[in-house]
């Protein structure tokens, strides 16, 4: 029997009709709220004050971020920025380096920002003097002068400034560079100009281990070996000040949104070393030094040095990727001596750290590690929408997001790596030893005999016992 | 004059009204989404796509409620939540247009069938109620195929104009000398003329429809009438790449390189293909009654290839400025856009005028006659299919 439909049966929507509107609210409402939602949230957020307990990284912060809220509150549209974010900032940005504290001026970190911001065609800042429009080397020369007055002096400022001066007068007297000569070496050229400078470096007030080995290197190119051990094992102490710069902000593995941004941005700086000669003029120092100690048998300074290298001196060591970033100049030390011996024992060994050494840079290897072509093109597309359906801000969120997402991934699997690492780190030269205790087999040294004989030619022979100080 | 009367008298033809009942009534018998699987699918997933965008944004917000955010996330949320709003609803709106091009399209291929009697009335039968001739019928059908695209065309070139408008901000606010103020008067007369352009591309494409619906007319008639189309490609395309390059002063040196350029050859190529694919479209809706479903879906793919597709309009917008690799100037987007329901050609003539007045250039008269002559040509075009259409249904409704 048919039930006898209702007063309101008429009335009531179908479920079709319900379902319509359900669709309406879900597939066109929400997006829209959502966008609302984004636009309301955006006014209604404050702005994020840096607090890091680091006086310069708090005011340096709050520079760049007071800087590029202006420049966008006036400007809310550029999107020019969106390879280098120094276009966020305001255009008399270097100016805020004039107001800053007094006692900043004490921090290293200072000058190197001042170094980079200074304005080649915005007015000159109000203490430097000098008429940047005019002359941009002046200017440079100014910053680093002004610099070099202050406790934050340091080797790499005062060598780039007069080392310069120097390769420009050889250069000017038609001396070239002969091949596979380093900058350091070739300066050399000059000793009576550049051993007063190097010997005013050690005086300045700011030694740490990265101006210990920048200096060590110039002594090493100039053969004074004793110089450039006393630094080596100088840089190999606790340093009493270390400074942090915002890419520390970045490896931290419990970083948070603002940090990743404020420190993945592109700017015009590269602390601790944006003064790129000295970092490869310090390279090209290490294998000399690694190679002279090796022939001395100062196994002392060879640890010291593999110890001193990965840290430049200037990070926090309180990340694993922090400390094992700088890694690229710790295989050369190993590999230039392995050449210099003739002791099966040794070579065996060796070899050994070689194989461990490759064994943990294989599987830190881009190469090593392929991404998906999917996941490729996915971040590629969602890169590219942020970026056009947002004028360009919404990458510049998302870019450092994901950069900070992917050191993450890259600082877990340096975690899970450590062991490895430890086994190629730990080698100790004084002990001959490995810190696990492997000694060669007699496959191992049988081997490495069979290198011996047949490299007579090209092996280069230690010819002074360990302990020796003088190497040939 | 009898089409003049026809317009004249479109509010006192009850024949709009009258479809619009029906379609209101059978409306209110079917789902509006499940109706349209391919719009409900294509807007499920542009809804995803936006909601993820706006949700990943939202999260990072909500990440640094406690402590503040950086300017960049403050600016971000805001340019994502406009940028979305607009382009989402712009997409929306264009598929919206392009389904319901797509019924206005079956509805006038329809039409004229008078033997078909599937939805309870015939023409006969209207025609002899309402006491109407031909050219009102063909009047109220265009009009009521107008009226049905209208108010999702007004948004989407609204959202169109909006961006156009955000971007010409951006431009000002980055080079203040490359755009002059006067540049804003520019928005509405976007609005108004893409609007009119739209409105004849949707009348051209439903009056080729209603004068191939007809059973008794010849086969080859509305094919020769799509030739027509071809001709008039013909006519507009070289005017369209050309008239940039005109200068008054060196105009056969500047059209010499534009002629030399091969994205320009390639642009003419493309463009003289489309009314081919036209043609072909309205050889299969003249066919049988087998042939019109599908042939209508092709006419509005055609027309969905006009529009230069979803993502040119993007591109358009962003890079509408000073840019030698604008997609407009690409050959797909202008071939396309001749005809498009989404006039992306008009944006292209905005960017000229953007350029010329930010670098002090007068502007060349051959560039503002574009407009009138599309207008006029297309006119024409339309004039002649719905004189066809129009003697067509005399014919049948005499037997």
């Amino acid at each position: 029997m048919t039930p006898e439909p209702g007063p309101n049966a008429d009335k009531r929507q179908p479920r079709w009709q319900r379902l319509d509107r359900l669709l309406d609210l879900l597939l066109i409402g929400l997006p829209l709220l959502l966008c609302l939602a984004c636009i309301l949230l955006s006014f209604l957020l404050r702005p994020y004050e840096m607090a890091t307990g680091d006086p310069f990284m708090d005011w340096y912060g709050t520079q760049l971020l007071e800087s590029s809220a202006a420049r966008l509150a006036g400007d809310p549209l550029i999107e020019d920025a969106r390879l280098h974010m120094d276009g966020y900032l305001e255009g008399d940005f270097a100016l805020r380096f004039g107001n800053a504290p007094q006692e900043l001026h004490s921090d290293p970190r200072f000058w190197e920002a001042r170094y980079q911001f200074q304005p080649y065609d915005g007015p000159p800042p109000a203490d430097l003097h000098v008429d940047l429009s005019a002359d941009p080397d002046a200017a440079h020369d100014a910053v680093l002068q002004l610099s070099l007055a202050s406790p934050a002096a340091n080797a790499e400022l005062l060598l780039s400034l007069k080392t310069e001066q120097i390769h420009d007068r050889l250069s000017e007297a038609g001396e070239v560079a002969a091949q596979r000569e380093g900058r350091p070496r070739f300066l050399w050229r000059r000793p009576d100009e550049l051993r007063p400078l190097l010997e005013r470096c050690d005086s300045l007030p700011l030694q740490d281990s990265f101006s210990c080995l920048l200096l060590a290197s110039y002594w090493v190119s100039g053969g004074d070996y004793p110089q450039a051990r006393r630094l080596v094992l100088r840089a190999d102490q606790p340093q009493p000040n270390q400074y942090p710069d915002l890419m520390n902000l970045l490896f931290r593995t419990e970083a948070d949104p603002n940090e990743l941004i404020l420190a993945g941005a592109n700017w015009n700086t590269a602390f601790p070393s944006g003064l790129s000669s000295a970092n490869s003029d310090m390279r090209g120092g290490i294998d000399e030094i690694a190679e002279l100690a090796w022939l001395a048998g100062d196994t002392e300074c060879l640890d010291a040095l593999r110890r001193a290298v990965p840290d430049p001196g200037r990070g926090q060591q309180d990340s694993v990727l922090d400390g094992l970033i700088n890694i690229v100049n710790l295989g050369k030390v190993d590999m230039h001596i392995m050449r210099i011996t003739d002791d099966p024992q040794e070579l065996a060994m060796l070899l050994e750290l070689r194989q461990r050494r490759d064994v943990w840079k294989a599987a830190i290897h881009p190469a090593n590690r392929p991404v998906h072509p999917a996941r490729m093109y996915y971040e590629a597309g969602l890169q590219w929408l942020d970026s056009n359906l947002s004028g360009g801000h919404a990458r510049a969120c998302d870019y450092n997001l994901s950069f900070g997402a992917v050191l993450f991934e890259e600082a877990q699997l340096l975690q899970s790596l450590q062991a490895d690492w430890d086994a190629f780190a730990l080698y100790s030269y004084t002990d001959m030893a490995f810190p696990d205790g492997w000694q060669p087999s007699a496959t191992d040294l049988s081997i490495a005999e069979g290198q011996i004989a047949s490299e007579t030619e090209t092996r280069l022979h230690r010819i002074s016992q360990p302990g020796t100080e003088q190497a040939q | 004059m009898n089409w003049i009367a026809a317009i004249r008298g479109l509010p006192a033809n009850p024949l709009p009204a009258i479809w619009q009942l029906q379609e209101s009534r059978r409306a209110a018998r079917t789902s509006r989404w499940f109706s349209s699987p391919g719009v409900l699918l294509l807007t499920v997933l542009l809804s995803a796509l936006a909601c993820f965008l706006l949700l990943r944004q939202l999260l990072v917000g909500i990440a640094v409620w406690d402590e503040g955010a950086v300017p960049f996330i403050r600016h971000s949320l805001r340019r994502m939540g406009t940028g979305v709003a607009i382009y989402f609803s712009g997409t929306l709106a264009l598929l919206f247009s392009l389904a319901r091009l797509q019924q206005a399209l079956q509805f006038c291929v329809g039409l004229p069938d008078i033997r078909r009697a599937r939805s309870g009335w015939t023409l006969d039968e209207s025609l002899a109620g309402t006491g109407l001739g031909s050219a009102e019928l063909v009047t109220a059908a265009l009009w009521h195929s107008l009226r049905r695209v209208l108010p999702s065309l007004l948004i989407l070139n609204l959202c169109l104009c909006i961006a156009a408008a955000v971007h010409i901000a951006d431009i000002r606010f980055d080079n203040p000398q490359l755009v002059s103020a006067w540049t804003w008067l520019l928005l509405p007369d976007l609005l108004m003329t893409s609007l009119l352009l739209s409105s004849f591309a949707v009348l051209l494409l439903c009056s080729l429809a209603l004068c191939c619906g007809s059973p008794g007319q010849s086969a080859s008639r509305p094919p020769l009438l799509a030739a027509n189309v071809y001709l008039l490609q013909l006519c507009l395309l070289p005017l369209q790449r050309f008239s940039e390059y005109w200068s008054p002063a060196d105009h056969v040196g500047n059209l010499g390189a534009a002629a030399a350029r091969q994205s320009e050859l390639l642009s003419l190529g493309c463009g003289m293909l489309l009314p081919l694919a036209i043609t072909a479209t309205v050889v299969l809706l003249s066919r049988s009654t087998l042939t019109r479903g599908p042939a209508a879906w092709g006419l509005l793919l055609i027309s969905l290839m006009y529009t230069g597709a979803v993502w040119s309009l993007r591109e358009t917008i962003i890079f509408l400025g000073p840019d030698t690799l604008n997609p407009l100037n690409g050959p797909f987007v202008s071939a396309f856009s001749s005809w498009s329901i989404l006039p992306l050609q008009l944006l292209h003539q905005l960017q000229v005028i953007l350029q010329s007045s930010g670098s002090g250039q007068s502007l060349s008269w051959v560039l503002l006659l574009n407009l009138p002559l599309q207008l006029l040509l297309m006119g024409f075009c339309i004039w002649l299919a719905v004189r066809r259409a129009a003697a067509n249904l005399s014919t049948d409704l005499r037997v």
